[in-house]
């Protein structure tokens, strides 16, 4: 600890006084020349208006003023440069670690001081977009960019989050991102280099999104399926974290079925919020009672369903939601449809969609699907409209 | 032939039927109508023949004056009925002609022979109680294969109705008579039975809509059909019987009510606009005798949502321009 403690900082993101920090993270320092790796949602703020914000880095020996030089929003990483200063700089881990050994991180959580806390290495999350180290650790926010590193004091990762009630499960970022990172070329630090980088990223991401969850989703028959009661649906890429739930409404006569999908770790842009999720469900109702329990059951479900509706309108950061409402006819059944757009209003060609899917051409049996996505084109949302909807139906192929 | 009637609150007092003019009117014996009031003067005025063959009531130098309304009035003359005061007393004058007479129908007649009868009240009660349950029967969850108790939902629901079409009859009656309506409870409970056959009528046209209008097109007619019922409920609200002429009274107050309904209707409606609620509707009716309702292919959905997210997408454009406006 004592080698590493000052190539560690606490990183700052503030607007001019000198006591005011708005955000706090954790960084560290890779090289000779002044260059600090930390996280791009502890600088987030600054990125998205760099004209009100200023960065600096704080070690035992003092405070640094810093610039930003390049992020990548997807892994969730940013790159400062600070004046070289006298102290060694952390070396990047050449592997990682075997399952099971002892790492250690090292960051400034709630500002108090820097912390060394030691913990695990469990290999890489099975599910979700992005590459993710699990960590047996207790992380702390505040932490967010501080270094992980082995036995031998290399750094094998960086901090990133934690899973909230999860006592001490924690995720960091593979060293070889960094790496990515420092051979990337910098961008300019003015408000419009900076939004059409980030345009840059969500496009790249929802490029990504397209080619490992649209295209599997949307095209060809269904190889696999997924049964939820008496429907079927194709079965989402592996690649989705997907439960089941049932309930049963005793009053009402009801029983419920629910199948849920979601992408782990999407990346979460500053004021915009998660970007590139996709996110699945399919609810089916059975009715033992009478209609009005069933129809109370499937329109409250349907209503509850509706996220976007509660969005904020004129936010500045989406269109207002657009929606189209139609009963429509699939290969397999028949749907009433209500579907919402909103479009980002600084990034050009992507939008959040929800689709909310009633279908009740069955005695007794209705079901609920709904379908979100965030940051993504409106050729993806159709596709995966397509793909989704037009492949659901009731197990007996009826 | 000239009626001279002494007006009270709400009905005529006294009527005097004269031959000819002149009559005269004050608190003196002598006169042809007399008024023993302490505000009306001995002699108060007379209604005279005008030159061009009409009547006119004359001042005849009084204390307190002649008032047509609030008016103070040397003279008045006489058309129809006319009413006027002299000090605190209301008068009405009328020439009487011998074709003032109108027919009355018989159906008009039974009607104010029997208003204040207990059987007007169960006819009107059994008329909104049928009414009940054909809406009833004419909705498709009644219907639907996940409804199980169809004779049990019916005669609770009748059972409720019978209930309720008193209570919401004599609520009526309280806010008719509030205005200074004169109706019974019968007329309210046969208007409340109307009514009721009103959301009938709204029912029988959007079930058959429902299976053959797109969704869009359904909430438009939904809105219409929720817009004419509450004017045909204000009408018929306003309209409730009441003896005597009094066409233009119930025409203002229809339309006070009509006015204030879509107010109310329009501001929630453009306030959702501004704020740019979307308009989401979750009715989802179950088949009717096998038909389960228009729908689109799939592919002509996609091809809608493309036009929602080209216009979501200009909406977005606009904000952009006007933020690296400022």
């Amino acid at each position: 600890m004592e080698r590493a403690r000052d190539s560690v900082f606490t990183v700052e993101v503030h607007s001019g006084s000198s006591d005011a920090r708005d955000v706090l993270g954790s960084g560290y320092l890779v090289s000779d020349t002044g260059l600090v790796v930390t996280n791009y949602h502890v600088v987030g703020s600054y990125i998205d208006d760099p004209k009100r914000y200023q960065l600096r880095v704080r070690n035992g020996q003092g405070v640094h003023a810093a610039r930003l030089l390049r992020f990548d929003l997807i892994n969730d990483l940013a790159l400062l440069e600070i004046a070289p200063i006298a102290v060694r700089p952390l070396t990047l881990a050449q592997r990682d670690p075997e399952r099971g050994s002892s790492i250690v991180s090292l960051g400034n959580p709630e500002g108090l001081g820097l912390s060394l806390i030691e913990g695990v290495f469990n290999g890489y999350a099975e599910k979700g977009f992005v590459d993710r180290q699990l960590l047996s650790m207790p992380l702390n926010s505040g932490m967010s960019g501080g270094p992980i590193m082995n036995r031998a004091g290399e750094v094998i990762g960086t901090n990133v989050s934690v899973i909230w009630r999860a006592n001490s499960l924690s995720f960091g970022v593979p060293v070889a991102k960094v790496k990515a990172l420092l051979a990337a070329p910098s961008v300019s630090t003015d408000a419009a280099s900076l939004r059409a980088d980030v345009s840059r990223q969500l496009a790249a991401l929802e490029h990504e999104t397209r080619a490992r969850v649209v295209e599997k989703l949307s095209h060809g028959d269904a190889v696999a399926t997924v049964a939820v009661g008496e429907l079927s649906l194709r079965r989402p890429p592996a690649l989705f974290d997907c439960w089941n739930t049932s309930h049963v409404y005793e009053d009402e006569g009801v029983t419920k079925r629910h199948y849920g999908c979601n992408l782990q770790f999407t990346p979460r842009v500053e004021k915009i919020g998660e970007v590139g999720s996709v996110e699945l469900g399919i609810e089916e109702l059975t009715s033992r009672g009478n209609a009005y329990g069933f129809y109370g059951a499937l329109g409250t479900q349907a209503e509850h369903s509706h996220r976007i509706k509660a969005q904020e309108p004129n936010n500045g950061i989406l269109s207002a939601p657009h929606c189209e409402v139609e009963r429509i006819r699939t290969r397999y059944m028949a749907f009433k449809v209500n579907t919402c757009l909103s479009a980002y209003v600084k990034h050009p060609g992507l939008f959040n969609g929800e689709l909310i899917a009633t279908t009740v051409s069955r005695p007794r049996h209705g079901a609920v699907l709904t379908l979100r996505a965030s940051g993504i084109t409106l050729d993806s949302f159709l596709a995966l409209t397509r793909g989704v909807l037009g492949d659901v139906r009731w197990g007996d192929g009826q | 032939m000239i009626a001279v009637r002494l007006v009270g609150e709400r009905s005529t007092l006294r009527e005097q039927i004269f031959d000819r003019a002149p009559i005269r009117i004050g608190r003196a014996p002598e006169n042809e109508f007399v008024l023993f009031e302490s505000s009306v003067s001995r002699l108060h005025a007379r209604i005279d023949q005008a030159p061009d063959g009409g009547l006119v009531l004359q001042d005849l130098g009084s204390r307190n004056g002649l008032r047509l309304g609030t008016e103070r009035r040397e003279s008045v003359p006489i058309a129809g009925r006319t009413r006027c005061r002299l000090g605190m007393v209301e008068i009405e004058i009328e020439a009487l002609t011998s074709d003032d007479t109108i027919e009355l129908p018989y159906a008009e007649l039974r009607r104010f022979e029997r208003r204040s009868g207990v059987a007007p009240m169960l006819l009107a009660l059994l008329i909104g109680l049928l009414g009940f349950i054909t809406g009833r029967v004419l909705s498709p969850a009644l219907w639907s294969p996940w409804q199980k108790e169809r004779l049990v939902t019916v005669a609770g629901g009748a059972l409720a109705m019978l209930i309720v079409l008193p209570i919401a009859s004599f609520v009526l009656l309280v806010v008719l008579r509030t205005a200074g309506r004169v109706v019974w409870l019968s007329d309210t409970m046969q208007a409340m039975a109307w009514i009721v056959w009103l959301w009938v009528l709204c029912l029988a046209i959007r079930v058959p809509a429902y299976y053959v209008l797109s969704p869009s097109d359904l909430g438009a007619l939904s809105g219409l059909l929720v817009v004419i019922a509450l004017v045909c409920t204000a009408v018929i609200a306003a309209g409730t019987r009441r003896p005597g002429p009094n066409l233009r009274f119930r025409a203002i107050w229809a339309l006070a009510v009509i006015l204030m309904v879509l107010g109310f209707v329009g501001v929630g409606t453009e306030k959702d606009r501004r704020s740019g609620k979307p308009t989401l509707d979750f009715d989802i009716q179950p088949p009717f005798f096998g038909m389960s309702g228009r729908s689109e292919d799939l592919e002509d959905y996609l091809g809608s949502l493309r036009t929602i997210g080209t216009q979501a997408a200009n909406e977005a454009e606009q904000v952009r321009k006007r933020q690296d406006h400022e």
